[in-house]
């Protein structure tokens, strides 16, 4: 079943044309992987997925439901959450309170039940609670639970940020260059666990510019250059492709 | 456990807050502490909207003003006892505050700013001048002393215990709120607005309710001020006011409501300390605040965190 689909996306700033006439499906339960050089209007297009940028013609519909006009704030009500290129964890505050955000739009409380009724207010704080405890475990970060966020290392930090994204439940990730600033061995990790999350029924849509790791996790690769569509295949088609590999390393003499 | 703990603690804090008219008889000693409570309110609240919210507004004498105001006028012109015109004061504080704030809910940081300390002028020149309604700068005098069924608050020690009740109930109100939902979506807005927003957390919403919620505190105060005061006018809700509370909890400690307390203390004890200095007291003041926030940018907060910090390094070590 498709889960998301974006027709003929289209955005222009002032004179430059970021993305042209784009159209995305994903699946339920698929990973897909978009490549391409750097300004080729990745970021953008995540940005507008994820309700930072309006389209400026198309439309954006999850879940068979039009999102093209929904604010920011409403999407991820909607089932899609999503991590930034350059790590927008909450710095100065625990990891936990950290996660703990990442549930703001499922915890039912409200400001009478905080005034008038703290018991029954910190019993639905605590099942989100116990929800961060076993997110936190699932990205083997529930030890640093108290620290700082802003004193873990980096590769953590990414992992923090997904697992923020993760307590809102989404049907779809949108991850930005998960990867980014990790040793080997971390994003290898990190393969593995986007790989599982993909077993547990989530859509992801993944932005990479390590190869080795979007080749082995994305059931589909679209490649973007200039804002438009080159290419769209299977991880194996992607890598032989003429085209693709001209933009990437330049043409043969 | 440590849930468990902290509820201890408080109940001992408010049990042992209530012994102190029995041990500080003297009472410029007990009007201190009246002013220390009115304070800690006035610093809570505020630090809800500044230190939690990242809203710096220069405008909260001006709310506290209008609570100030609404508690005279219903008490002198309308014969209102005092309990419905505390609670019509912050009221009245948060319609105004709705006011600002939703007008500027487009407005970001140090414009914001800019808008409050604007507001803050436009309330104080009105009272002055709109002479019919406020009786302009000599303000309203013989404010009535309020009354709870058969205790009539007049002495300083009743009014400790006024206080008090207020303080308390702003503390443990204002501690339920930041430990909620609501306390964190204000902390995201404050570290990271997109982050924020793309979690889900209505941004604009949030910031007016933090907002509100604040001034509503600072209306309680000011109501508490007008019957304590017995008289009020435009000259006590200046500028300079609401940058004395703004010290008051970077002094403490920013986005931590206990820390408010200590900072609040030490700012009125050393204004009342300095005194025979007359005219050098403000720069015996300023001295005290550039040594401490040289050495403790985090205020006083910063220095509980360094201890804690000492303490676990020295367990490491033994360990």
């Amino acid at each position: 079943m498709t889960l998301l689909r974006a027709e003929e996306i289209d955005k222009k700033f002032g004179g430059i044309h970021a993305v042209r006439n784009l159209n995305v499906s994903v699946d339920n339960g698929e990973i897909v992987g978009m490549i391409g050089p750097n300004g080729s209007g990745k970021t953008t297009f995540l940005n507008i997925l994820s309700g930072i940028y309006r389209t400026d013609t198309g439309k954006v519909s999850f879940k068979n439901e039009d999102i093209t006009k929904l604010p920011l704030h409403c999407i991820v009500e909607k089932g899609i959450a999503r991590t930034f290129q350059n790590l927008r964890i909450f710095r100065n505050i625990t990891v936990l309170e950290n996660v703990l955000i990442g549930r703001h739009h499922l915890i039912k409380n409200s400001l009478l039940n905080v005034f008038f009724n703290p018991p029954l207010s910190r019993k639905i704080e605590k099942s989100a609670y116990l929800k961060a405890i076993e997110i936190l475990e699932l990205v083997n970060l529930e030890k640093q639970k108290n620290e700082l966020a802003r004193n873990l290392p980096y590769g953590k930090q990414r992992l923090l940020e997904i697992a923020r994204a993760l307590m809102a439940e989404p049907n779809l990730l949108l991850l930005d260059e998960p990867t980014a600033g990790m040793n080997p061995t971390e994003a290898d990790a990190l393969c593995d666990f986007l790989k599982e999350l993909k077993a547990k029924n989530f859509a992801l849509f993944v932005i990479e510019h390590n190869m080795k790791a979007i080749m082995s996790i994305s059931d589909r690769i679209i490649v973007l250059n200039a804002g438009t569509k080159l290419k769209e295949g299977i991880p194996k088609d992607i890598q032989r492709d003429k085209q693709v590999q001209e933009i990437y390393l330049g043409k043969e003499d | 456990m440590k849930k468990n703990k902290n509820i201890m603690a408080i109940i001992l804090a408010v049990a042992l807050s209530f012994l102190v008219p029995s041990i500080v008889k003297n009472y410029y000693w007990l009007g201190i502490f009246n002013l220390i409570l009115m304070y800690s309110i006035l610093g809570l609240s505020l630090n809800l909207i500044f230190g939690f919210t990242n809203l710096l507004s220069v405008g909260h004498a001006a709310f506290y003003g209008i609570g100030a105001y609404t508690t005279a006028i219903l008490l002198t012109r309308y014969n209102f006892s005092f309990f419905p015109a505390l609670i019509l004061s912050g009221l009245v504080a948060v319609f105004f505050s709705l006011i600002l704030s939703i007008s500027t809910s487009r407005v970001r940081g140090d414009y914001f700013t800019v808008i409050t300390i604007v507001f803050g002028e436009i309330f104080r020149l009105v009272m002055q001048n709109w002479v019919s309604f406020s009786n302009g700068a000599v303000g309203i005098v013989g404010i009535p002393a309020p009354q709870f069924f058969s205790w009539r608050i007049i002495s300083e020690k009743d009014f400790y215990f006024l206080g008090l009740v207020i303080f308390w109930f702003t503390y443990i109100t204002l501690n339920l709120l930041v430990n909620s939902k609501f306390g964190r979506a204000f902390i995201a807005i404050r570290e990271d607005e997109l982050a924020a927003s793309a979690m889900g957390v209505h941004t604009v919403m949030y910031k007016i309710l933090s907002f509100s919620i604040g001034v509503f505190y600072a209306g309680l105060a000011g109501s508490y001020y007008a019957v304590y005061n017995t008289a009020i006018a435009p000259s006590s809700f200046t500028l300079d006011e609401s940058c004395l509370i703004i010290i008051m909890i970077v002094l403490g400690g920013i986005g931590n409501l206990t820390a408010t307390i200590p900072g609040v203390i030490i700012m009125l004890v050393a204004t009342e300390a300095f005194r025979p200095l007359y005219h050098y007291r403000l720069l015996m003041i300023g001295l005290i605040m550039v040594v401490l926030l040289v050495r403790y940018p985090y205020g006083i907060l910063g220095i509980f965190n360094k201890i804690t910090s000492m303490r676990k390094k020295y367990i490491y070590r033994k360990v």
